[in-house]
């Protein structure tokens, strides 16, 4: 398992699984934060509708192009399906909102990913988040 | 539909004056903590338990935590006013002000009371209901005394009182009426106490109205009560006055004002592939019909972001029965992030000028202005038009008052200038009618403002309509992420993948995203109607909106009824100018709610 810190998606480019379309301040909030430090990201929905005043895409093959990381904000019964259509796709690094779940890291291991579990507020949130950043030692 | 917002907003939000309040607040504590140590634990059980409520009070309204820094200013004012009593009738005082004060009305900016002085309230009823229960078990500590302590107090509270200025020096006022009469004047502790209520309690936006008439006789006459507990009196008059509309003033109106924000000069930018090269020979004369023939046909449209067919528009000045007709180039460019009509006039001057005489040749017009609010301009050589400087504030480009700005005529909210004798045309409607009347071809590319607001660097792009606004800002800043679009700074949508520069389009912007909070607390701050041109109450009709919303289709009747009320306000004059998305403390994108009762109520 790597360590979650600012290096972790440093490539420019971030795939978000699981960008909520009901509940969205905390997706919001998220892909703002992302996207306010200069990395595009790609939310993936499969509910998505097209009614949403960003793009939210509904599957991985309607992406113009397949980030090399991804971000997970799913419950971790739904990790698995998603960790093994990520990797077909070429995935290299995937960060998850929180603990890594142990069999994901396994299977992340398996499938050569590179994977972390954290919250990407502690890095490119503002706020009381830089002070949760700074305690977690990702800052 | 989309709701377009400012791409920018005010620094200053509710957290930031609540933690202003609570810093100032514990400066007049000062006195207490340092006469009885002990009392700052007090504080702390009151701030603790008022926090608990609000937090649970919140979640139950909203299902979300929210900031509860309001419950802590609660907390010090209740600390402030009960220091001679003991820490019970403080607690209980705090679950009053909480509960009765502030969450059973619905929480923070739906209580028509101060929660602190209900608080107070409620301890005065239950000591004369139980005179027994007692007061304070030690001895009991002034907390307002003549102390050097309180001199930071004091500087830092005046500020406060620019929240509500006639209310507080009219409370002020009557209090010291009061104080005179029973001999107290020369009581500094007194005075001191006064000012305390004035900039603390009075001042408090959601329960003391705006208005500076009902504002300043409740508080003068509930201040001549010299008690704490006639301010429960000026939450009630403001209360009242505000739903009867009773003795209010006439609707104030403050700009806004935005600072230049680009660094250096803009480059410009061509990704068309005609270039900007002249599209004819000028100096062949062309008649009136002619003129109004080529801009019809090569569907010259406004190119300050409405998009309006310019020859319907001409038209209808023709057909207008108006007696006397002007024609006034809007060189304004209001809007706080747009250069390229200022670029356009450096650099294109001899073309705009021939556009302007084409118009002027299509009717006899009593004036012809180009209207600015850089006073540069009255240095180019212009020919036979006048030049008006008006203010540099927004949204003055605004047909309507830009109008007004330079002929002081004021239009009807419903009227259309140009059926009233005003032609109003964008500085770059005339460069494209120049194009059209020389070139005889369509309009096919049109000029607009690039920034990339991380750097500050701005680009005056000439572009195809139809080309991809990712391939504009990577053309322009080599970068196409976090990209913005809209008619200007303060009107914007994210920029999709396949968007693409049209008609309206004159604003395309790399930034952050702005921080819209969306906090469902209002703070009756009253900025958003303070800085409405159409003289708004934007507070109230988005309370009205957000309370359409909550009911249920099948409450007809009360749809019905909430729907007319909304009606008598007139959202149908809001000019989708975002004023009041920006000045919003709650960082709410008031002006979504305004497009949508817009656009219900221009269907209905």
């Amino acid at each position: 398992m790597a360590k979650f810190s600012k290096k972790f998606l440093e490539d420019g480019e971030l795939l978000f699984v699981g960008y909520s379309l009901n509940n969205n301040a905390f997706s919001k909030s998220i892909y703002e934060a992302i996207s306010n430090h200069g990395i595009k990201v790609y939310p993936v929905n499969p509910k998505a509708d097209g009614n949403h005043p960003i793009k939210v895409y509904k599957d991985l093959t309607e992406l113009p192009k397949i980030p090399k990381n991804a971000y997970l904000l799913l419950k971790p019964s739904d990790m698995p399906k998603a960790v093994e259509d990520l990797g077909k796709k070429g995935i290299k690094k995937i960060l998850v909102q929180g603990k890594l779940p142990d069999d994901v890291a396994k299977q992340c291991s398996t499938l050569g990913i590179e994977a972390a579990g954290g919250c990407p507020m502690m890095v490119f949130g503002g706020g009381l988040h830089k002070f949760h950043g700074f305690l977690a030692g990702v800052r | 539909m989309i709701a377009a917002f400012p791409l920018v907003r005010q620094k200053w939000t509710n957290e930031h004056l609540m933690a202003a309040l609570v810093v100032v607040l514990l400066c007049w504590c000062l006195p207490v903590f340092v006469a009885q140590p002990a009392s700052i634990l007090i504080l702390l059980a009151m701030v603790v338990l008022a926090s608990v409520i609000d937090i649970v009070g919140n979640l139950l309204h909203y299902k979300k935590l929210v900031c509860s820094v309001s419950a802590v200013v609660t907390a010090e004012v209740l600390f402030l006013l009960t220091s001679h009593m003991s820490v019970y009738l403080r607690l209980f005082g705090i679950v009053v002000a909480l509960l009765l004060g502030k969450h059973v009305w619905g929480g923070t900016g739906k209580n028509p009371l101060n929660p602190a002085v209900v608080g107070l309230l409620g301890i005065t009823l239950l000591l004369v209901a139980f005179p027994s229960v007692g007061l304070w078990d030690a001895p009991p500590v002034a907390a307002f005394p003549m102390s050097w302590l309180l001199l930071p107090a004091v500087l830092l509270s005046l500020p406060f009182l620019l929240m509500r200025p006639y209310a507080a020096i009219s409370w002020i006022v009557g209090a010291t009426v009061s104080a005179g009469l029973s001999a107290q004047l020369g009581m500094g502790s007194w005075a001191l106490f006064t000012l305390f209520l004035a900039t603390m309690v009075v001042t408090d936006p959601v329960t003391v109205t705006k208005n500076r008439i009902t504002g300043g006789i409740s508080a003068l006459v509930m201040g001549l009560l010299a008690n704490p507990l006639g301010i429960l009196g000026l939450n009630i008059l403001s209360f009242l006055s505000e739903r009867t509309k009773l003795l209010m003033d006439r609707p104030s109106f403050k700009p806004l004002r935005f600072a230049k924000q680009y660094e250096g000069e803009p480059v410009f930018l061509d990704l068309t592939e005609g270039g900007t090269d002249s599209p004819g020979d000028d100096t062949l004369p062309v008649s009136s019909s002619v003129i109004l023939q080529r801009i019809a046909e090569n569907q010259v449209f406004g190119m300050g972001g409405a998009a309006f067919p310019t020859a319907r528009k001409i038209q209808s000045l023709l057909d207008s029965p108006a007696p006397s007709k002007h024609l006034i180039i809007n060189a304004v460019e209001c809007d706080p992030g747009l250069i390229h009509d200022k670029w356009l006039m450096q650099h294109r001057f001899d073309d705009i000028q021939k556009g302007i005489s084409y118009i002027a040749s299509l009717a006899a017009f009593e004036s012809i202005a180009v209207a600015t609010k850089n006073p540069d301009v009255t240095a180019l050589p212009w020919k036979g038009i006048q030049v008006k400087t008006v203010p540099a504030i927004y949204p003055i480009g605004a047909e309507k008052a830009l109008i007004e700005a330079v002929h002081g005529v004021r239009l009807a909210v419903d009227s259309i200038p140009a059926e009233a004798g005003f032609l109003v045309l964008n500085l770059q409607t005339l460069f494209a009618v120049y194009e059209a009347v020389v070139g005889n071809k369509p309009i096919t590319s049109r000029f607009l403002t690039v920034v990339n607001l991380f750097t500050n660097r701005a680009v005056v792009a000439h572009v195809p309509l139809g080309m991809n606004i990712q391939k504009v800002a990577e053309a322009a800043f080599g970068t196409a992420s976090n990209v913005f679009v809209g008619g200007g700074q303060m009107q914007v949508c994210i920029a999709q993948e396949d968007t693409v520069t049209d008609e309206r389009l004159n604003y395309i912007a790399i930034s952050r995203f702005p921080d819209y909070k969306e906090s469902p607390q209002c703070s009756g701050c009253g900025l958003c109607s303070l800085h409405c041109p159409a003289g708004l109450d934007i507070k109230k009709l988005t309370a009205m909106a957000e309370a359409l919303h909550k009911l249920p289709e099948n409450k007809k009747a009360a749809r019905r009824r909430l729907e007319k009320r909304i009606e008598r306000d007139h959202p149908e004059r809001c000019l989708q100018c975002g004023a009041c998305s920006y000045s919003c403390l709650a960082g709410r994108n008031l002006s979504a709610n305004m497009q949508t009762l817009k656009m219900a109520y221009k269907q209905n």
